[in-house]
């Protein structure tokens, strides 16, 4: 088995290592590590690495198989099949704002234009519509916001289907310490569930959700179907119900 | 120098792509497929009037009557283009093979190139189970005569998933929407759709259930117990007859199938065939039964083809251990510019000759140099031989 871990939240990445594990795979020398890993073991490849390269490692057949969040099936539309969603290791993809600067923004520019130049994105008066789990004092949104995100498709179309034309700063890593270096109206990140951003930022939304899900690539499915299936039903048994 | 998704294809590589395209030809040919060429410019409308995203993604230049024309994106659609308006009259079934390049955008991510090179068959006219099976089998032949062995040729229908889908009465437009996700493989959309739409857990079960109806031969028998309605039933049925045709034909081995199997481009409506081989991600034959597609050219015959893709089938047969055509270097022949008789003795003797002026430096083997009335000949393998005409004639063995 060539498997694939993705590198996410500390506790989504944990949770994959340990049900990989469970599952059969030596994947146990993965647990805290923060950077990408190879290890071969037993007959089996085991990958830590970003999801992206997961994806595109399974589209080549150099992976079987390859457990990753929902939200980056939705970002990237990849061409694997599905095998298993695995119901552990929820995340979420959060919209957040600069605390100290999104104040400082909204003080600027609470001119009285909000009604043409401005939609409200958080909390009270200002609040717009169908922006669900915005949180509190964000502030006033510019209807092209800078956003720096790791997910820009899904922020995208998040923010467009509400009506702001979002330029995007993309970030293949965790976005939150580039929200101190540039001039940003959101930032859009992944946490663990029960997470929040870190205090010098304020939720503002919840762009997307989910679990982790097991993924074979097309070649994989095709070739060794049995052998992914079998996988399959031990991942399957090692989430704990 | 050259465009983002194009390539220089050189001489070794270009041996070997011919090399697989010969046995490509000869097992068409076989079956009876008469090759064409289509021209490389169709009209953009010809693509458009298909409404499928990736047919229309083509480069688009504009005639000299400002017509909109387009590089091909596809070869199917050509055929069936050309038949409808050069064979209408003919007795049908009609099989048409080609190997040509397409243009698409070049997309990295999926490891797909500007230009690629399809090899392919269409057999027009025949609604019939066994001309699916006939695709299937000189596909399954075609890979056995390549010499790829660890092959797997996935076989599904899109007629099951779209039958199932019916059976939920949930309106034309939701319908689409589903399909289209299920097509895409685009799980977490399919869940929020079947979510918006209301399908109860019952038919959500019988979704998951039949995409995931994937395995050798026993796999249609567990496809019929989760049909619900006839017309899956009929479409399980068809797959069953296409496996018996091909198991008969001697290739039962490499075949599996797949019900969530399916094919991005809109035009396949009923049974879909894909090739996989180690070492290449991405199928390296797609195809399958297209009946509506004539209609779009105001011909309404059924049709049924596959393309293989010239070029990851030279990965998967390097990746298996295949040894490829290699074509021999030619001999250069260091004077033989200025021998044209001498030259046309060795051409027409069959040797491929690259001919240069007096005194150019030949490079290694193999070369004949002239000098002064004598000859040297350095061939590619074995020892040097100096001497006159005859004797370079003779040590070549064509005298």
């Amino acid at each position: 088995m060539r498997l694939g871990i993705a590198l996410g939240p500390p506790r989504r990445t944990a949770t994959a290592i340990e049900l990989a594990v469970r599952a059969g795979v030596p994947a146990a020398a993965l647990a805290g590590a923060t950077l990408p890993r190879l290890i071969a073991e037993d007959g089996h490849s085991v990958l830590l690495a970003r999801p992206g390269d997961l994806l595109t490692l399974c589209a080549l057949d150099a992976l079987d198989a390859a457990v990753l969040g929902a939200e980056e099936l939705l970002e990237r539309g990849p061409e694997v099949v599905e095998l298993l969603e695995l119901e552990a290791g929820g995340a979420r993809l959060v919209a957040a704002s600069r605390r100290r600067g999104a104040t400082a923004a909204a003080a600027a520019q609470d001119d009285g234009s909000a009604q043409e130049g401005h939609v409200g994105l958080a909390g009270g008066a200002t609040r717009a519509g169908g922006l669900p789990g915005t949180t509190s004092g964000g502030g006033r949104l510019p209807r092209r916001p800078r956003v720096a995100t790791t997910h820009p498709w899904l922020t995208r179309r998040y923010l467009e289907a509400r009506g702001y034309q979002p330029r995007l700063v993309e970030l293949t890593d965790e976005p939150w310490p580039a929200g101190h270096l540039l001039s940003l109206d959101l930032v859009v990140g992944l946490l663990d569930d029960g997470d929040a951003p870190e205090p010098s930022y304020v939720e503002v939304a919840e762009v997307a959700s989910g679990g982790l899900r097991l993924v074979a690539g097309l070649a994989a499915h095709a070739l060794r179907g049995a052998e992914l299936a079998a996988f399959a039903r031990r991942a399957g048994e090692a989430v704990p119900s | 120098m050259i465009p983002e998704g194009m390539q220089d294809i050189l001489p070794d590589e270009v041996a070997q792509l011919r090399g697989i395209e010969r046995a490509v030809r000869g097992r068409f040919a076989a079956y009876g497929y008469e090759e064409v060429r289509l021209p490389v410019l169709e009209f953009a409308q010809t693509f458009e009037r298909l409404e499928d995203d990736t047919l229309e993604a083509g480069y688009r230049v504009f005639g000299e009557h400002g017509r909109q024309l387009m590089l091909r994106t596809d070869l199917t659609v050509g055929v069936a283009r050309m038949a409808a308006s050069r064979f209408r009259d003919s007795a049908l079934p009609l099989r048409f093979s080609y190997v040509a390049p397409a243009c698409r955008p070049w997309a990295p991510q999926r490891s797909q190139d500007g230009e690629f090179v399809q090899a392919g068959v269409e057999l027009l006219g025949d609604d019939s189970p066994a001309a699916d099976a006939e695709v299937v089998t000189l596909l399954c032949d075609v890979l056995a005569a390549l010499g790829l062995r660890e092959h797997r040729v996935v076989v599904g229908t899109m007629a099951f998933s779209a039958a199932l889908v019916e059976s939920f009465g949930i309106g034309d437009d939701d319908e689409t929407a589903l399909l289209d996700a299920l097509h895409d493989r685009d799980y977490p959309l399919l869940e929020t759709i079947l979510d918006n739409v209301g399908v109860d857990d019952e038919a959500r079960r019988a979704l998951q259930q039949a995409v995931d109806v994937s395995g050798a031969r026993e796999v249609l028998g567990h496809a019929r117990r989760l049909s619900r309605t006839a017309s899956m039933e009929q479409a399980v049925g068809r797959l069953e007859t296409v496996r018996d045709l091909v198991a008969a034909a001697g290739h039962e081995d490499a075949l599996a199938f797949d019900l969530g199997l399916f094919q991005d481009l809109t035009y396949y409506s009923g049974v879909v065939v894909e090739a996989y081989a180690p070492g290449v991600g991405l199928p390296i034959a797609t195809g399958g039964r297209y009946d509506g597609l004539g209609a779009h050219f105001d011909w309404d015959v059924p049709g049924v083809g596959v393309a293989l893709s010239v070029d990851r089938l030279r990965v998967a047969l390097e990746e298996a251990g295949v040894p490829l055509a290699v074509a021999p270097p030619p001999l250069r022949f260091v004077g033989g510019l200025g021998l044209p008789e001498q030259t046309r003795e060795l051409r027409d003797g069959g040797l491929a000759v690259a001919a240069l002026p007096a005194g150019a430096e030949p490079g290694g083997p193999p070369w004949l140099r002239h000098d002064h009335g004598r000859y040297e000949l350095a061939p590619a393998d074995g020892a040097r031989v100096s001497g006159s005409w005859r004797d370079v004639l003779q040590a070549l063995g064509l005298r």
